[in-house]
């Protein structure tokens, strides 16, 4: 079992009470999944996806992630434990604007103490794998959306994650940029990455193979 | 990781041009100012540091008096083992010196055997062995070798005495350096003075105060050892025996410049500013370091995400913080070396930038790198400890409304440096104005002076007929009122001074008067005026042993009115001196000194070359004219030989001219700290905007006007300027008050001095927020509301 949350509840004081985002969420993952995670706004979607990230703690329950009890976990072994697993992918896509295609996919495999040889490798392998080795010095200003997102995606993956978090990664695209994302995600799972996204299109969701819908921080059961 | 760091570092240079130079020129100028005055100020800490003995050296005081007798140091050697050297300096000789056609008119000093010994002056030529003990010998500077020699070697060169067949031989040529407090042009020993001058001889006795006396004591001898057999040696040999009341001490030389020498206000003032523009410039450093680095937190936010630890995030902006401050370093050198020669230039002085000999510049501008990077790469990574990972990806710096406080703090810390900068200003200028506008009690537009310089001709007796011809054609001319000749002139009065015994009941026994010896016709040529009696006119009167006395002296000795009173100088047996007039306290010297009793004693002399100045009162409106017919006549009886003719005033003005140089010292650094303040503020308003953006919007939507919008935002800022003012006016206050403790005659410190400086402030703090206000005020609230 990759993930495994039970009971997670996460809430803000707000005027003295409690406002709830996220109310007991129990959820279990298996490696090779491919789910999407649905709801109105602000019903705690992004909420939940930071939290199966690491990027966001929580105030109730367990989470264990490859059979690792998260909710025990210092936070320097979480981080250790994310920056090992998970790869992101995010709506507007948050590359840094002073480096360059090849710089954004090499920037994670630094602090992974990669040495000089293997990034360069492995950035290569990646590179042509998505297509882009014409364009690996161009800074991220001088891509379209879809191009932009695709060097995100291929970033996320260059640490041969076993999990991507994708937090609706077509928000910012046009339908045929996010179909050839979309198709790319299809493909990755595939070959044996697990995806959790978060989405509003009902199209996009059909790429999974599971549905979770959330409506004010509690899962709907179907 | 370096590599990328730097990477990252220069390509947001590129992207933040405006910022980073800002920023780095900021700090530049900071750091610039600050070694410039930290120079200043070390050279005057350090004086005389240079020589070796430099901790043994003491000066020898009569009492107060740094003159000393004569046979003193003989006789210290004779009686105080302790002394292992000493050397005296006999300084009041000048005369003509020449090398082929240069010449010019030379103080020579008269030193002991022991003078190169005490003082380790470094020798450029020849050495200290065997250089004043020749007869003849002689030591010069390496200003006084290039005056005569120009580059040539100048050992053994000759110099030739007045126009005499006597000839001085260069035996050393020393580099003096600029912080000595013994500065000499040319020295020879004692037994060459007294062959060229035999009545040197003379003064050197038990009563005269003619030499200067150094002495040098045995490593661990404090002067309190031997200060008994001092006070023994006063009361053996001082006139009158037994009965002299004179203390001998010692002042040691490492204090003597702190003492006598250095304006010590200046010294804490100048400190003062170097600090303050030093801190004004690193707080507006770290304040646009943060600033900037926290408009990249998404990045920070980004790298986390992708697996970044804090200790690699610590490792980039710390890489950045020294990068910057490094570039802003080495900034500030260059900015440094490019002024320091107008620095020296304008304020006299002679600094140079050596860290590799000095090793305290070396660690200052080290230190100032290692503070500025840490502390500017510290905080801001203390605000990205503290963010959430989740708000940072947003870009969102800090939750909460806090920080403003600290950050407003330092607006007002520099405000109030500027302000009292500026203030301070105005009042060094208040005062100069005051000092240069005070009646001086003489005239000072209708008199013209020639500074009469005989040491430049041959014939003496030629020379003396010619000025006396002169004189009388010019007293003749129908522009001329009256001319006088005399030993001093207002602002230049030497420093002579005597003991002198009223005769009768008096409020004192004795009193020390300045003496000054002024001929015929003085007091009227100059329109000083008289509060009693009068005297020296031309006339058949006879003014021999005559005294003129000026309202201060009368003061002291309790003299109502110059009614013949009599005082003996010297001694109560001394020569008769009659009192026939008092003056009112004209400004003889700058005001910034208490005026002291002063005596005028009347002199005639025979040899014409005798006399220092001749002066020419021109009738009204004249002086122009008068001062082309002395032209001519001189041009006619001396041709070739370039006079100094100046009016009264010129020399007494020049004695403000330190205070003057002191005043565009403070104006330029409060020009540069109001300059960094506004850097300062300019960076943090920029901040604030853009972070109300939405508000702004909101208002405008809701119909704020663009004035009510520019009001809300500068408010905000000026609110803080205005209290950096109430920090500001007691501070500067309370310094000026100090400063002006300095000065005999001072102006009021007005409520102006600091409204106008105030005003000033605060009016280019309006003009700075509002340059950024106002862009945020007209923007258009649908860009600003889409944001969100």
């Amino acid at each position: 079992m990759l993930i495994q949350l039970s009971n997670i509840f996460k809430w803000v004081q707000q005027g003295g009470r409690r406002v709830f985002l996220l109310k007991d969420i129990n959820l279990e993952v298996e490696e090779g999944a491919f789910i999407s995670i649905m709801g109105p706004s602000g019903s705690g979607k992004s909420t939940l996806l930071n939290v199966i990230g690491m990027l966001d703690v929580f105030d109730e329950g367990k989470y264990n992630f490859m059979d690792e009890p998260v909710h025990q976990l210092k936070e320097k072994h979480r981080s250790a434990l994310y920056k090992e697993s998970i790869g992101f992918v995010f709506q507007a896509y948050h590359l840094i604007d002073e480096l360059t295609v090849y710089e954004n996919l090499e920037m994670p495999l630094l602090y992974k103490k990669f040495v000089g040889s293997e990034r360069k490798a492995l950035v290569a392998d990646m590179l042509d794998r998505f297509n882009m080795v014409g364009k690996k010095d161009l800074f991220p200003s001088q891509l379209s959306g879809g191009q932009q997102q695709l060097v995100g995606v291929a970033r996320a993956l260059i640490g041969k994650p076993k999990l991507i978090l994708a937090d609706e990664p077509t928000g910012n695209l046009n339908s045929k940029q996010g179909e050839e994302i979309m198709a790319l995600f299809k493909q990755l799972n595939k070959e044996g990455v697990t995806i959790i996204q978060v989405t509003h299109s009902e199209k996009n969701a059909a790429y999974g193979n599971k549905v979770i819908h959330l409506l004010d921080g509690r899962m709907e059961k179907k | 990781m370096l590599r990328h760091n730097l990477k990252i570092f220069f390509r947001n240079i590129k992207n933040n041009k405006g910022t980073f130079l800002i920023n780095t020129f900021g700090l530049g100028i900071g750091i610039a100012s600050f070694l410039l005055l930290a120079l200043y100020v070390h050279s005057d800490l350090t004086y005389n540091h240079f020589h070796d003995n430099f901790e043994n050296i003491y000066r020898v005081r009569d009492d107060n008096s740094f003159q000393t007798k004569g046979p003193l140091l003989p006789k210290l050697f004779e009686d105080i083992p302790e002394i292992e050297n000493g050397t005296r300096i006999f300084d009041w000789e000048r005369f003509r010196m020449s090398h082929g056609e240069v010449a010019f008119q030379e103080n020579i000093f008269y030193v002991d055997e022991g003078f190169f010994s005490v003082f380790t002056f470094p020798f450029l030529e020849g050495s200290a062995k065997n250089t004043v003990k020749d007869k003849y010998g002689v030591v010069i500077s390496s200003d006084f070798a290039k005056k005569y020699f120009g580059d040539e070697p100048a050992l053994g060169k000759r110099l030739q005495i007045k126009f005499e067949d006597l000839f001085l031989e260069v035996k050393g040529v020393v580099a003096i350096p600029a912080n000595s407090s013994v500065q000499f042009d040319i020295v020879a020993s004692y037994e060459t003075g007294e062959e060229i001058s035999p009545w040197i001889k003379d003064i050197h006795d038990w009563y005269n105060l003619f030499s200067i006396t150094y002495v040098q004591l045995k490593d661990g001898i404090g002067p309190e050892v031997i200060d008994g057999k001092l006070q023994q040696i006063v009361k053996e040999n001082y006139l009158p025996i037994g009965q002299n009341e004179t203390v001998i001490n010692l002042l040691p030389f490492g204090e003597y410049h702190a003492a006598e020498e250095s304006n010590q206000t200046l010294i804490v003032i100048l400190s003062i500013i170097a600090f303050g523009i030093i801190s004004i410039a690193i707080v507006n450093f770290i304040n646009l370091t943060i600033t900037s680095v926290l408009s990249r937190i998404k990045e920070i936010g980004i790298k986390k995400v992708h697996g970044a630890s804090r200790s690699d995030l610590f490792g980039q902006i710390m890489t950045e913080s020294f990068a910057v401050s490094f570039i802003a370093l080495f900034l500030g050198l260059g900015l440094m070396a490019l002024f320091l020669p107008t620095f020296n230039s304008l304020f006299d002085t002679d600094l140079n930038f050596t860290p590799f000999q000095n090793p305290v510049f070396l660690w200052i501008p080290l230190m100032i790198w290692a503070v500025v990077g840490i502390l500017s790469g510290l905080i801001p990574s203390m605000f990205w400890a503290k963010g959430k990972l989740t708000e940072s990806l947003k870009g969102i710096a800090f939750s909460g409304k806090r920080s403003s406080g600290a950050r407003h703090s330092l607006i007002v810390i520099q405000f109030s440096i500027a302000i009292v900068l500026i203030s301070g200003t105005f009042l060094v200028r208040k005062q100069v104005n005051a000092m240069m506008e005070k009646d001086p009690l003489f005239d000072t537009e209708n008199v013209i002076i020639t500074e009469l310089q005989p040491w430049q001709f041959p014939d003496m007796e030629k020379t003396s007929n010619e000025y006396k011809r002169i004189a009388a054609e010019i007293e003749a001319s129908p522009l001329v009122e009256t001319v006088s000749f005399s030993q001093c002139i207002p602002g230049y009065y030497s420093e002579n001074y005597n003991v002198f015994y009223p005769q009768g009941d008096n409020l004192l026994e004795s009193i020390h008067l300045r003496k000054a010896y002024v001929g015929e016709n003085y007091f009227k040529t100059f329109g000083i005026q008289f509060l009693s009696g009068g005297g020296f006119e031309k006339g058949s009167v006879n003014y021999e042993n005559a005294i003129i006395l000026n309202k201060t002296a009368t003061q002291e000795l309790g003299y109502k009115a110059a009614s013949g009173q009599v005082l003996n100088e010297t001694s109560t047996t001394g020569d008769i001196r009659k009192l026939v007039g008092i003056v009112d306290d004209f400004s003889y010297q700058g005001v910034q000194h208490k005026s002291q009793p002063l005596a005028h004693i009347f002199s005639e002399q025979e040899d014409f070359t005798n006399w220092g100045y001749f002066s020419i009162k021109a009738r009204k409106g004249a002086s122009l004219q008068v001062l082309d017919l002395l032209k001519q006549k001189w041009g006619l009886a001396f041709s070739g030989i370039e006079p100094k003719f100046y009016f009264a005033n010129d020399k007494l003005t020049e004695q403000y001219k330190e205070y003057i140089k002191i005043n565009t010292l403070v104006a330029w650094f409060s020009i540069l700290a109001i300059l960094l303040s506004c850097m300062g503020l300019f960076t943090l308003a920029a901040y604030a905007m853009a972070k109300r953006t939405k508000e702004i919007g909101i208002r405008k939507v809701n119909g704020a006007t663009i004035s009510e919008i520019l009001i809300l935002l500068n408010k905000d800022f000026l609110k803080w300027v205005l209290l950096s003012f109430f920090i500001a006016v007691p501070i500067a206050w309370y310094g000026m008050y100090r400063w002006l403790e300095g000065f005999a005659y001072k102006t009021t410190i007005s409520w102006w001095v600091f409204g106008l400086a105030g005003t000033v402030a605060i009016g280019i703090a309006i003009l700075t927020v509002s340059w950024q206000s106002f862009s945020a005020a007209i923007a258009n609230p649908v860009e600003a509301l889409k944001e969100e």
